[in-house]
């Protein structure tokens, strides 16, 4: 069953509520005695003068920063400008490596040459398969990496052989 | 002396972007506009004339040296209401330091006074009780009592300079009127 306050129940909540509410008024009323009280002491001529001078030394302080913020930048502009410098210059002077295949006889047997900056590590006649896989990268004019697939036919005693996974292990390097 | 109230908002945004381009005179106007209303917040929270003018003056050249970042030149004392309670609350620390010390003192001096408490001046009293309630409460709490007790501020503003919800906003009056209550309960009978 719900239980409805009577008149005097109500009665006191209210005077509780009013009680909370003069205590609430009279805290605020405290804090903002205290506050006027101190501010009707206040010069505030001096706080002005007070204010201004420290807006000064700010002042004077701001402009060594803002120059030294200027020569900051104008440092970092001229250190990125060199970094893509010598990166460019790098990049330049970086040796490619580099295939070439010569057809020697009318057979599938090509003479292969493989030169990485500038130095022939390794030659061989091998069956030679190129696979063009730059065609949209042509277009663009830029250099353009083919595969190439080659392949050594092998006699049955090497193929069957003792070492045959240690030469296959040497091809695949 | 001018008063920020007595101006008009459209003389405030025109100051606040002129400053913002380095015109320092008119800065020292919106100082002169606003340094009172900036003291009335740095005093309720610190309860100290010369705590309060450091952190006002401190708060100004703060808004100063930023003042080009403000964005809406309109809501400029918000903006700078939000610094001055910052700086003031912030100081709080070396307050609470100060006035350990000053009770001490206190206690020796009303050891050797022949006059009751009720006896020495009323409001050095008051502001010194104040003082020491206001160090007790938590940062949001400090700063909400004295926002709110802001008369021409609403609870809008307050919640801005805050940078919280006014539900949050009247939750920390509420914690703080009761600590208060408790705190001060000699001077509210």
């Amino acid at each position: 069953m719900a239980c409805v306050p009577g008149e005097k129940e109500i009665e006191g909540i209210a005077e509780k509520v009013s009680g909370m509410n003069n205590k609430k008024d009279k805290i605020d009323a405290l804090l903002r005695r205290n506050t006027t009280g101190q501010l009707d002491g206040v010069d505030f001529d001096d706080l002005n003068a007070a204010i201004s001078r420290r807006l000064d030394e700010a002042q004077q302080r701001k402009i060594p920063a803002t120059k030294f913020i200027k020569v900051l930048k104008a440092a970092a502009v001229t250190a990125a400008a060199a970094a893509v410098f010598i990166i460019v210059m790098v990049s330049s002077t970086e040796k490619k490596g580099s295939a070439t295949v010569a057809f020697i006889n009318p057979s599938e047997r090509a003479q292969v040459q493989v030169n990485i900056a500038e130095r022939d590590i390794n030659r061989g006649k091998s069956t030679v398969k190129i696979i063009d896989s730059g065609t949209a990268r042509k277009q663009q004019g830029n250099i353009r990496p083919n595969w190439l697939i080659i392949s050594k036919a092998e006699s049955e005693s090497t193929k069957n052989g003792a070492d045959r996974d240690a030469r296959d292990i040497a091809c695949l390097f | 002396m001018k008063e920020a109230q007595k101006v008009k908002i459209s003389d405030v945004e025109r100051l606040v972007e002129a400053s913002s381009r380095g015109n320092r005179g008119a800065f020292d106007e919106l100082v002169e506009l606003y340094q009172k209303r900036a003291m009335q917040v740095a005093l309720a929270i610190l309860s100290n004339v010369d705590e309060a003018a450091e952190a006002v003056q401190a708060g100004f050249v703060k808004a100063y040296l930023s003042i080009e970042k403000l964005r809406e030149p309109e809501r400029f004392e918000i903006w700078l209401l939000r610094i001055i309670s910052n700086t003031a609350i912030s100081q709080r620390k070396a307050a609470r330091r100060r006035a350990e010390a000053a009770k001490a003192a206190d206690c020796r001096r009303q050891e050797k006074s022949s006059f009751s408490p009720a006896q020495t001046a009323d409001s050095e009293e008051l502001r010194e009780a104040v003082r020491r309630a206001m160090l007790k409460l938590s940062k949001k709490e400090a700063k909400a009592i004295t926002l709110f007790g802001l008369d021409d501020l609403s609870q809008e503003q307050v919640a801005e300079i805050m940078g919280c919800s006014v539900g949050a906003v009247k939750w920390h009056v509420f914690r703080a009127r009761k600590k208060l209550k408790v705190l001060l309960r000699k001077y509210l009978e």
